[in-house]
């Protein structure tokens, strides 16, 4: 244990450990722990970039001792009581490893989901409710890639969302079980829940259509309203972490993404209604998306 | 009518919006580190590369912010609006006045002075 990081061989040879490969966007990493439940959270959570063994990679461990367990991650040895705790920090320290590794690459503060034909976003500031909202959507039919951060690919504006376990404190759970909504069962607290636990769908890799800010305010009842393409590129921009792609290149990535899509800043209100509306507005936004492509393709056809 | 949104305060300027809202006729010239991004919605985004700040602007404020060429007074500005909105010319005055004082304020266009 005094070891900083133990070699996968001797983790094999001890016959206890495992060691499981991922790639995400290009940041390759070896999983490595001596609990069941640490190995199964992680191969759920990173079950779309499960990789074969590559050399270099970088080695993250999470290890189950007498007295608790402890995660480590490059310079980072963490210990903990509780497991949840554990792999929420093991898995923060390398979201942002994730994020840095990247070069050609943007990472926008904002939750992804998809429904049957389209993409959507929430952005907004850290405590403005995207998981809490997020989870709440999945439980009307959408599936949820991120709950919290998508990387954008400067050149092809390609949207990768950066799958998480839901961010959900003590006043997200009591809003959902008050609004009657399922949660998954687990056994780790605290809750480490990935999105693939609650839908297993495949992600499609779609532009988003629908945009939507959710603002800091909160209101008696909940309001969606229309903002212009360029204040949600604004809002966007406030939501993007400084990286190695130039400012000003950002912001001609995030207009072209504001450009293909409608844009809604939503004040939230009490919780269920503010799911209602919301998934109104995704679920309204479809069926309007749908009649149009089959107008489109009626056009097509006459001509 | 004509608006700036959710435009972050930077700098002072608070002589020069002074001299925007008088009726001088002075005329206001978009800064060159300026970059503006033109939405398919006719929204524009402007960036201050210097400043790393965004400010989101309506399709009345890009009509502004285009004629912004250093060659219109602010009355001929507000003409070429009044042709185009129907709104009381009053009104669209002082929008426009609103909305460049916004502009300097943040440093996004200079004042030429009076022509006089």
């Amino acid at each position: 244990l005094t070891n900083s990081v133990l070699s996968a061989e001797s983790c094999r040879m001890a016959g206890q450990f495992t060691e499981d490969f991922f790639c995400v966007y290009s940041f390759s990493f070896s999983f490595v722990t001596n609990h069941a439940d640490a190995r199964d959270s992680f191969l759920r959570l990173y079950r779309r970039f499960v990789s074969s063994g590559t050399r270099g990679a970088a080695q993250a461990v999470v290890e189950h001792v007498a007295d608790g367990f402890i995660w480590r991650f490059k310079e980072e040895t963490v210990a903990t009581s509780l497991l949840g705790s554990a792999l929420l920090g093991l898995e923060s320290a390398l979201c942002e490893a994730i994020i840095r590794s990247q070069d050609r690459s943007i990472a926008v503060h904002a939750a992804t989901l998809y429904s049957v034909q389209s993409a959507v976003m929430l952005t907004g500031s850290s405590g403005a409710g995207k998981s809490t909202l997020s989870f709440a959507l999945s439980q009307r039919g959408l599936t949820v890639a991120s709950d919290d951060v998508a990387l954008v690919e400067t050149e092809t504006l390609s949207v990768h969302p950066i799958p998480r376990p839901f961010h959900l404190d003590e006043q997200s759970l009591l809003l959902l079980e008050t609004a009657s909504m399922q949660l998954p069962q687990l056994r780790i607290r605290p809750f480490f829940v990935a999105p693939f636990d609650v839908d297993e769908r495949s992600i499609p890799r779609w532009q988003p259509e629908l945009l939507i800010y959710i603002g800091a305010l909160r209101a008696a009842s909940p309001e969606v309203k229309r903002v212009s393409q360029s204040e949600m590129a604004a809002y966007l921009l406030s939501e993007t972490a400084q990286g190695p792609v130039s400012d000003s290149e950002t912001v001609r990535v995030l207009t072209k993404i504001c450009s293909g899509a409608s844009c809604f800043a939503l004040v939230p209100g009490p919780f269920s209604q503010t799911v209602d509306l919301v998934a109104d507005l995704i679920l309204g936004r479809q069926t309007e998306l749908t009649a149009s492509r089959v107008r489109e393709g009626e056009i097509a056809t006459l001509e | 009518v004509i608006r700036a949104d959710t435009v972050p305060h930077n700098g002072d300027g608070s002589q020069d919006i002074e001299a925007v809202l008088t009726s001088e006729p002075v005329t206001i010239v978009r800064r060159t580190q300026v970059e503006a991004h033109v939405l398919p919605d006719q929204s524009l985004l402007l960036f201050d590369s210097e400043k790393a700040t965004a400010i989101p602007v309506n399709a009345a404020g890009r009509k502004v912010w285009e004629m912004c060429d250093g060659a219109h007074t602010i009355d001929q500005l507000v003409d070429s609006l009044a042709a185009l909105y129907d709104a009381e010319r009053t009104e669209i005055d002082r929008d426009t006045r609103g909305f460049l004082a916004a502009l300097l304020r943040h440093g996004l266009v200079d004042k030429l002075g009076s022509v006089r």
